[in-house]
């Protein structure tokens, strides 16, 4: 059984959640496509906590004890899925943060040197 | 009118020196910008060899990195227009000047739409575009056509509004908000050809997490964006003239 107060604090993660990706939003501080993920999230939240039923047909589904129990393994699998993805894409953007450094550098470096090394200025 | 045509350009090295040949010899009065995305294959070597005006990104942005870069190459160079023009060949260059025209008149975005007096095929390769169309109507009270066409022409003040702010990729949810929030959309009917050569980049995994994206888009998240840089005359009675529309 989903006890009352749960499903209360699901509603209310879920709807601040939404507030705060929708605020971000607003302000232009973060992409479109990055905020869809926690929407999705937050509307599945809000649905599993509106219609508990969705957890005690899944319990049966898992063979898992309570539908409480199911409702942590999916979130936790969520989160994982999602932290995965994440630490992916978090190395990609270091990877491509180095190799722009690395071009900017040695361009800079090819048109000093093009335009002759310059004389160290005297004090 | 200074038009620059901004050609972003992945991985297209069998299709960059038919489309930019075609413009240099049959269209020289407009000038054109290959925006390189960071392509693995030889797009950006071809460009040199061949001339062409290149802007190489060392990483591979995206499309809507790679457009941004164009457009603001466009607004530091003073241009009163610009267009997404596809590298694949996909998009013909004889419409620009009718599409030029229909700016003239007044509007802020020309789209190259296939189905404006064409009907558009009830097949389920254009199944996401009814359904795009359908929401952006819901939204906006406006009929786009053709959302998905990358075929669209900007006027100075989108120019400027796309080159400087987050979440503005020249896709559909963008044109929706851009139309919610009082800019003027109209659309030219364009012939388009198949892709010659290379291979697209939608299969069916990718185009159904790009229609999620941007339904959800266009449903929830435009309602509360904030437009940062109201035009002065961003309150207008009516959305342009009424057309005859197939679609």
């Amino acid at each position: 059984m989903l006890s009352w107060e749960i499903r209360v604090l699901l509603i209310v993660g879920a709807l601040a959640t939404m507030a705060f990706m929708f605020r971000k939003i607003r302000r232009a501080k973060i992409q479109i496509e990055y905020s869809v993920f926690w929407i999705i999230f937050s509307i599945c939240v809000l649905l599993l906590s509106i219609f508990p039923q969705i957890a005690f047909w899944a319990v049966d589904v898992l063979g898992m004890q309570s539908p409480i129990n199911v409702v942590y393994l999916i979130m936790i699998f969520v989160l994982f899925i999602k932290l995965f993805s994440v630490t992916a894409k978090l190395s990609e953007m270091e990877s491509k943060l180095s190799k722009l450094a690395q071009h900017l550098a040695i361009e800079k470096a090819e048109t000093e040197t093009e335009h002759g090394e310059k004389e160290p200025e005297n004090e | 009118m200074k038009l620059l045509i901004v050609i972003p350009a992945y991985n297209e090295q069998e299709n960059i020196e038919r489309v930019v040949d075609g413009l240099r010899s049959g269209y020289p009065q407009y000038d054109y910008i290959v925006v390189n995305d960071g392509s693995s294959d030889d797009t950006a070597a071809i460009c040199r060899r061949r001339g062409y005006r290149l802007i190489d990104l060392p990483v591979n942005l995206g499309l809507t990195g790679a457009f941004q870069t164009g457009l603001i190459y466009a607004a530091r160079h003073d241009y009163d227009c610009a267009m997404q023009f596809d590298a694949d060949g996909q998009h013909l260059p004889q419409y620009i000047e009718p599409m030029l025209a229909k700016l003239e008149q007044g509007n802020d975005i020309v789209i190259g739409s296939r189905f404006l007096t064409k009907k558009k095929p009830k097949s389920l390769r254009m199944a996401g575009s009814y359904l795009i169309s359908w929401t952006i109507t819901l939204m906006t009270g406006r009929k786009i056509c053709d959302p998905t066409s990358g075929m669209r022409l900007f006027n100075r003040p989108m120019v400027e509004e796309f080159a400087q702010n987050l979440n503005y990729a020249p896709e559909p949810d963008t044109i929706s908000y851009l139309i919610k929030n009082g800019a003027k959309v109209a659309e030219v009917q364009v012939e388009m050809a198949e892709r010659i050569a290379g291979k697209s980049y939608l299969n069916l995994v990718r185009s159904i997490s790009y229609m999620l994206k941007m339904m959800i888009s266009i449903l929830f998240v435009q309602w509360f964006r904030k437009r940062e840089r109201p035009r002065n005359n961003a309150v207008r009675q009516d959305q342009g003239e009424r057309e005859e529309k197939a679609c």
